[in-house]
């Protein structure tokens, strides 16, 4: 069973997206933000991180940066789900290493196979 | 009246005024915009005045310095309690604005995670409905892993009705046969009555020899004694024989009477069976056919409630999406709580600005160089602002449909 991080401040969106990834299978642990995302790393392993950009006490994109210097998550999957549209954020979390952009709102379906696609078979 | 009006005479109280109320005209338009015509009117009027009161004073001047000078710091401190008043009355109002947007975030919060939470249940127990549902209608396992259902019940117990049915038809067929060997049986055992018949004949027969050969012994004197004797067994052996054959008969009798009854039987029970199993069968295959009918209902029951619930998923689906409005609509309220704040500073600025214009006693050139001061200030602030504005996020849906995905 794959198991994903959703890092979100948005309490919503968290369970949004959980409750789709639970429902498809998956295992889902939830963080309220980049620095509670990274320790969550830090703990367990992971096959996918689906992360927000603007968040409190550490954004999306220095998540995407200190993640892939953790050795375990240096070529896993890691996508960006915003309300952010600006192309300067996008190509910034490009250059951190972000696998995909998704803008928000997500339709479940649609996440689900964006998650299919970049999951390790 | 009069103490007024000669404050009103004084140039530089009027410069300030003006330019107080201009700068407090273009705030409330900004953030009132349908008061803007009135503010325009309520600043031109004042430029009226400004400029009439103006050219009274310069008519007037030689009389009215000596007043303005007297009324002047008077003036000026009303000036500045009057600015006081109307940054504490858009203070308020703006304490006000962010507290109702403060309360409308955290009401939207409260409200949509409740939402969420329900429409996650509900998807979980249709979710369960559907699976009890198909369960009710999926083929059980035997014991021995076997698959058995209402289906397989129904064709397992055609088959087996079909079997029984034709072993009952073979045996209706086999008891015709019987019925036919016993009627040769009983043809057979007629014959041999009429046998019998025949040794009874032969059986008298030979008792008259043997009454012929015991006179003719007894006519022979001693000579036919020894005859007499052979005579006289002759006719016990007739007679014994005659015995044996009325024994013989009365068994045949005895076995053509069962054998009677039992083609009867045999008759009987290959007509009787056979119409029976017939309409048994008629029977139990109409109601395999309702069962069939019955377990088809079921399953088209299921399947419609299959339907109905991935209709369900698709609108919980898109209520997710919909719901997702919580957490845009929340940035964008940051955002404009962030833009109430901005306001309120920049009032802020404008206040020290004024205060600074109002307490200026140095004369015209000393408040240009103030103005000056004061407009590269809020120049400053403005650029900063556009600054943050420029890193702060930026919600830019407007619906909710959903947003692009682009992978990398």
């Amino acid at each position: 069973m794959p198991r994903i991080l959703a890092v979100d401040d948005s309490g919503t969106m968290r369970q949004m997206v959980s409750t789709t990834l639970k429902e498809a299978g998956h295992q889902v642990v939830e963080a309220a933000d980049g620095q509670a995302g990274l320790e969550a790393a830090q703990k367990q392993p992971f096959d996918l991180v689906i992360t927000d950009i603007n968040m409190p006490r550490m954004d999306g994109l220095e998540l995407i940066k200190q993640l892939r210097a953790l050795p375990g998550f240096r070529f896993k999957p890691i996508l960006c789900l915003t309300t952010e549209t600006r192309q300067d954020k996008k190509q910034q979390a490009r250059a951190n290493g972000a696998t995909g952009w998704l803008v928000k709102p997500f339709k479940p379906e649609q996440l689900l196979q964006t998650v299919q696609k970049v999951l390790p078979r | 009246m009069d103490v007024v009006l000669q404050r009103m005479t004084n140039p530089a109280a009027r410069r300030i005024l003006f330019a107080g109320a201009v700068l407090a005209a273009a705030l409330l338009a900004w953030w009132m915009p349908a008061s803007a015509p009135l503010l325009v009117l309520l600043v031109a009027g004042l430029g009226f005045w400004e400029a009439r009161v103006g050219g009274d004073a310069h008519g007037a001047r030689p009389a009215a310095d000596t007043a303005a000078g007297a009324a002047g710091d008077q003036y000026t401190e009303d000036l500045r309690q009057l600015l006081l008043e109307v940054q504490s009355s858009l203070d308020t109002e703006f304490r006000q604005v962010r507290g109702d947007l403060t309360q409308v975030r955290e009401l939207v919060n409260d409200a949509v995670a409740q939402l969420g939470q329900s429409f996650t249940a509900v998807n979980q127990m249709t979710r369960q409905q559907t699976e009890v549902s198909t369960e009710v209608v999926a083929p059980a396992r035997t014991a021995e892993g076997e698959e058995f259902g209402v289906r397989v019940f129904v064709s397992e117990t055609e088959s087996m009705l079909q079997t029984y049915v034709d072993t009952v038809i073979e045996m209706s067929k086999q008891s015709v046969r019987t019925g036919a060997s016993i009627d040769d049986i009983v043809d057979r055992m007629a014959g041999i009555n009429s046998l019998l018949d025949d040794l009874r004949g032969i059986a008298r027969q030979t008792t008259m020899l043997a009454l012929n050969a015991s006179i003719e012994a007894a006519r022979a004197g001693e000579q036919g004694r020894g005859f007499a004797v052979v005579a006289q067994q002759v006719h016990q052996l007739a007679q014994e024989a005659n015995t044996f054959n009325e024994q013989i008969g009365n068994q045949v009798k005895n076995a053509l009477h069962l054998t009677e009854q039992a083609r009867e039987s045999v008759s009987t029970m290959a007509s009787h069976d056979l119409t029976e199993s017939l309409r048994a069968r008629e029977r139990i295959g109409q109601r395999m056919h309702d069962l069939q009918l019955l377990d088809q209902r079921y399953e088209n029951g299921v399947q419609r409630i299959e339907s109905l619930s991935q209709g369900i998923e698709d609108e919980i689906g898109r209520a997710i999406r919909a719901l997702q409005f919580d957490d845009i609509v929340t940035q964008l309220l940051q955002a404009t709580e962030y833009g109430v704040d901005g306001v309120s500073d920049y009032i802020q600025e404008i206040r020290q600005i004024l205060g600074d214009l109002a307490g200026d006693r140095d004369g015209d050139a000393a408040r240009g160089e103030t103005l000056r001061s004061a407009q590269r200030a809020l120049q400053e602030q403005r650029e900063k602002r556009e600054q943050q504005r420029r890193n702060q996020r930026v919600v830019t849906q407007e619906s909710m449909q959903e947003g692009e995905i682009e992978l990398f």
